[in-house]
């Protein structure tokens, strides 16, 4: 009897810590994730202008060692991040896949050490275009003349396809 | 062949003692003798290995699905005071010499920064379960390993020269040191 | 023991880490960081102020059988909060101290206090006992991480938790001569063995000079 007794005390105590630390993380959390998605936001809104929200999803990506993280719209579509190297250095760029199974944003982040004129291509609209509104299991219309650099980030989307494809659809 | 990576990389590179600091306590208050030594690393190896695998089962099968994974902190210690306890049971039944040997440092495995840090890092490193499990053998055999090396040591050092003011913690902490500075030399290795 | 000097206590007399030796693992892992020893310093002293209070507070109510399992439940919460509290308004401090925040739990102040001191005095005392404590245990931290940003850096830099970026002060000495192997983990073992010598052989100092005088 005693031992119940003693047992039952312990989980009121328990419990009363759950309620406690609920209320506290009630508080924090929407701080913590705030916090999360700022860093990202500014180029997050390089494809969405339209006010849309975001939220950081936790990964595990894997094999794809590409794929560097992975960020949910409010309107239901999911956007990559990916970093692959190019031919003078890692290309950064953010690829959204919306739920209709196309490609519904491309935006190159870091292109700083490509050579003009080649890699730096993945950075315009020509490129841009060729991605957005693509079904995202038919394959990405390149520039004439693939580069190092464009089919890098290429072989990166596929990835970022695969991971979205297994996890997501 | 990743996984016996892991298991070099966690016992001896970055050592839970030496390197990360965690289970400096103990360290420094069962050394003194080198078989107490081997016994406390036992009974830690055997806590930190159940513990490990219960508590990588709890959040992930059920903090995690309930969205209370900040419930973590406190289950985990319960289930590691526990686990102790049970060992402090079975190990009275079954060999009171090494009870009363131990004394109060087999409740103080509660209190082991190691036991709560390696349930808490296999969390945050997000290994998987079979990772989960080389952790929970990985780290306890590194501090076992430690802890008797430095028993050993220190045995020496009680009948050692000791300038009055460094006998005891100081020049254990000394020992330490340098010892941590031999071990950072096997980092290279991994 | 008057309400003062419970509050020295724990700053000189029984100070929990040159003393008591508890806390050595936070102790050591820490204190690379002048920025960080004061961070770890204001949690511990929190987390100590609260639970010794709720201890004190509950200590007449709780069965003696299941007092450390309810003191460890009490605990984690408190800690558990300040992980969260940290994580959303100091993520820099957070990240720097990093498993070490959630192992406050363990540490064998905040629990030794509880046990030894706080079940057994009113709660005025009790917090009198916890601020001593927790100062301190911050002024062990601050002093064993300025030696060793000092020696290892060759100056020191302040930086505001609540805003990584802005630094308070900074000084430096002399970059050219920094032991660099003071900031890593042997040279953390190194320092708190070499400060806890000389706090040694001050007080045999002191209490051999204590004796002469007697004899004389």
């Amino acid at each position: 009897m005693k031992t119940v007794k003693l047992a039952i005390f312990l989980a009121i105590v328990s419990a009363l810590s759950g309620l406690c630390l609920s209320a506290v993380n009630d508080v924090t959390e929407p701080i913590i994730k705030e916090a999360a998605i700022a860093k990202e936001r500014a180029n997050l809104q390089q494809i969405y202008t339209g006010g849309e929200t975001f939220e950081v999803i936790e990964a595990d990506f894997g094999d794809y060692t590409t794929l560097q993280g992975v960020y949910k719209v409010s309107n239901g579509d999911y956007v990559y991040k990916g970093s692959k190297n190019g031919y003078g250095g890692p290309c950064v760029y953010l690829v959204a896949i919306g739920s209709d199974g196309t490609f519904k944003g491309f935006a190159a982040l870091d292109l700083s050490n490509e050579t003009n004129g080649f890699g730096s291509r993945v950075g315009t609209d020509e490129f841009k275009n060729n991605v957005v509104g693509t079904k995202i299991d038919e394959s990405i219309d390149t520039l004439s003349g693939a580069t190092v650099t464009s089919t890098a980030v290429v072989d990166s989307i596929k990835e970022a396809v695969a991971h979205y494809t297994e996890n997501y659809k | 062949m990743e996984l016996f990576g892991l298991f070099i990389s966690l016992a001896l590179v970055n050592n839970v003692v030496l390197n990360r600091f965690l289970a400096v306590c103990p360290l420094l208050g069962v050394s003194k003798n080198s078989k107490n030594a081997l016994n406390m690393g036992y009974a830690v190896t055997f806590v930190i290995f159940i513990a490990s695998i219960i508590t990588y089962l709890l959040y992930h099968q059920v903090l995690k699905p309930l969205k209370i994974t900040y419930m973590d902190l406190i289950t985990f210690i319960l289930v590691i005071a526990s686990l102790v306890q049970f060992v402090e049971m079975f190990l009275k039944k079954t060999s009171p010499e090494i009870y009363k040997a131990m004394g109060v440092y087999l409740p103080l495995i509660t209190t082991n920064c190691a036991v709560l840090g390696v349930a808490l890092d296999n969390i945050s490193s997000k290994y998987n379960f079979v990772e989960a499990m080389v952790a929970g053998l990985a780290v306890p055999i590194g501090f076992t390993l430690v802890i008797y090396i430095f028993a050993t040591i220190r045995e020496r050092l009680e009948i050692a020269d000791v300038p009055a003011a460094f006998k005891g913690a100081p020049i254990a902490l000394i020992t330490a040191g340098i010892m941590a500075f031999a071990m950072a030399g096997i980092a290279g290795i991994v | 023991m008057s309400k003062l000097d419970i509050l020295k206590n724990g700053l000189f007399k029984e100070n929990p880490i040159f003393t008591l030796l508890l806390g050595m693992c936070s102790a050591l892992a820490i204190t690379t960081t002048v920025t960080n020893a004061i961070g770890m310093g204001v949690a511990v002293t929190a987390v100590l102020i609260c639970s010794n209070i709720i201890i004190s507070a509950i200590r007449k109510i709780v069965p003696n059988e299941i007092r450390i399992p309810v003191y460890i439940v009490v605990i984690a919460t408190l800690v558990k909060s300040v992980q969260l509290i940290m994580n959303a308004y100091t993520p820099e401090l957070y990240t720097s101290l990093g498993v070490f925040i959630p192992l406050i739990v363990v540490n064998c102040i905040i629990l030794g206090r509880a046990e030894s001191f706080a079940s057994k005095h009113g709660l005025f005392d009790s917090l009198l006992d916890a601020i001593g404590m927790g100062l301190g245990y911050t002024l062990a931290v601050v002093v064993i991480s300025a030696f060793r940003e000092l020696v290892g850096t060759g100056g020191i830099t302040l930086n505001n938790p609540l805003n990584a970026e802005q630094v308070l002060f900074s000084f430096n000495l002399f970059k050219d001569y920094a032991i660099s192997s003071f900031t890593s983990p042997a040279g953390a073992f190194l320092s708190l063995g070499l400060i806890l010598g000389v706090i040694e052989g001050y007080r045999n100092f002191k209490a051999n000079r204590a004796k002469k005088a007697e004899v004389k």
